[in-house]
């Protein structure tokens, strides 16, 4: 048991804690202590703010930023940068997970009518500076974190506006669908996260679907590295081909070339590559802005209709149901989702062919087998409901 | 001793691995392996992959000793396997 208050502390039970706290071990007891402390803190805290924590929790468009400094340790969230409203720091990261996580923020409200990860206007906590040299960036379950890159293979990872909208989503699974993270499930909040990580690069950018790039943290890459990003949705498994460093990108954009793997909790980085071509084809499809259409389709799917342990054919039959839901059973915009599922080899529950009549898919679903064999192949899962 | 660790996943998923056999390693560098193996009291048997809820894009490690494999990723594995993970992937250099 390590002492330290890593964040895995926040889920050992208070009654462990406790009972660690009377541990022989001095290391141990200290480490369950400090945690011991850290939660009646907290505790305290929320009961001053309780009577106004409505009043926080509600305050629409609202946004609330901090940035800390994790001063090349893996201590969290580490030392106190720049809060809402403070001047720019003299830290060029800091200031960059600021001004993202912002547009980030803004993307979600203005596009989806969303307050922040947890709809209320949850505070957006980001660690730059973590550790050495490190190659990674992540969600920790409260906060974002993020590394500075060794230089030789990767810069520094709050460069790309992406690799913000990419953290921050994964907090947005968390307080909806809460997607587990493995295999499909893993794969398909991956997927959300690189979704909504292209949007606000494009919205920002005001490019249409047609104009974007649809690349995952171009521009993180060090300068002699074989590759243009570390993810593409419009072409899977071409972001990179660098026989040095990189190994080449491993993402399939077919099932048929769906990868089973025990590294990376079951491929999670590399079968996204699947619904990612899914939703690059329907956004292209349906033109325009790709989060006008095919990015609303996907964020009412994903934040309303999945369960945690979604698959891919649920994350397909959720969409077609949410494009029926905004644009009417059977239009075009429901047809483009189910074809862009069907070209990665994912087929639509209650789809068969464009001009055959549209069966809604409770009432597919509801259908005996037989009657409906093409309509309502079986599959091990229930057909995904709304999340109570 | 073999040791091996396996680094999967994170937000660029990049593996990376090492290895080493203190059989055929100067005697202060397999001092040190023995060190660290000793600080990081893996248990008899693996437990199950040690996981932080909630996490996302964070590295998951495999690490192998004689034959044995535990699992962990960043956020829950406690900084005395991390050490060794460190150790060994430095020295696939």
């Amino acid at each position: 048991m390590n002492p330290r208050c890593h964040p895995i502390c926040f889920i050992i039970p208070p009654h462990v804690l406790k009972h660690m706290s009377n541990s022989s071990d001095a290391a141990v007891r200290d480490g369950a202590n400090q945690a011991l402390e850290v939660a009646a803190a907290a505790r305290g805290m929320r009961a001053a703010i309780g009577p106004m924590a409505g009043m926080l929790a509600a305050s629409p468009g609202a946004k609330r930023r901090t940035v800390y400094d994790g001063q090349n340790g893996s201590a969290l969230p580490g030392k106190l940068l720049r809060s809402e409203g403070g001047k720019p720091s003299a830290d060029k990261a800091a200031n960059e997970a600021y001004d993202y996580a912002g547009d980030t923020y803004d993307f979600y409200l203005q596009t989806f009518g969303r307050n922040s990860i947890d709809g209320k206007g949850m505070r957006l906590d980001s660690t730059v500076h973590h550790r050495r040299l490190f190659n990674n960036a992540f969600w920790n379950g409260t906060q974002m974190v993020y590394g500075d890159g060794d230089g030789k293979v990767f810069q520094h990872f709050t460069g790309s506006i992406d690799v913000i909208g990419h953290e921050l989503t994964h907090g947005v699974t968390q307080f909806t669908s809460g997607l587990e993270y493995e295999d499909q499930s893993g794969a398909l909040n991956e997927h959300f996260s690189d979704v909504i990580g292209s949007l606000v690069k494009q919205w920002k950018a005001k490019q249409t679907a047609a104009q974007a790039d649809w690349l995952i943290g171009a521009g993180l890459l060090a300068p002699g590295v074989k590759g243009v990003a570390l993810r593409s949705m419009k072409s899977p498994g071409t972001a990179y081909n660098d026989p040095k460093v990189l190994g080449r990108d491993p993402q399939p954009a077919h099932m048929n070339q769906y990868v089973q793997t025990s590294q990376d909790n079951g491929g999670v980085h590399i079968n996204s590559g699947i619904p990612n071509k899914a939703f690059f084809n329907a956004a292209v499809a349906l033109g325009g802005y790709a989060w006008d259409k095919a990015g609303k389709i996907w964020f009412n799917a994903f934040t309303r209709k999945l369960q945690a342990q979604a698959q891919f054919v649920d994350a397909a039959n959720a969409t077609y149901e949410a494009a029926g839901e905004l644009f009417g059973p059977g239009k075009a915009e429901q047809i483009a989702v189910a074809e862009a599922w069907k070209a990665v080899g994912v087929n639509v529950a209650a789809h068969t062919v464009v001009g055959a009549p549209m069966i809604p898919i409770a009432a597919a679903a509801a259908a005996s087998a037989p009657s409906v064999p093409m309509l309502a192949p079986p599959r091990a899962k229930a057909a995904p409901r709304k999340r109570k | 001793m073999q040791i091996k660790v396996q680094r999967s996943g994170g937000f660029a998923n990049i593996g990376a691995q090492g290895e080493v056999d203190t059989s055929s390693m100067p005697k202060e560098k397999a001092d040190e392996v023995q060190r660290l193996v000793t600080n990081a009291a893996l248990p008899p048997s693996p437990p199950p992959p040690l996981r932080a809820a909630r996490a996302a894009d964070v590295y998951q490690f495999d690490i192998t000793v004689d034959g044995k494999t535990y699992r962990a990723d960043e956020l829950s594995m406690p900084e005395a396997w991390r050490k060794l993970v460190d150790f060994v992937l430095d020295s696939a250099g």
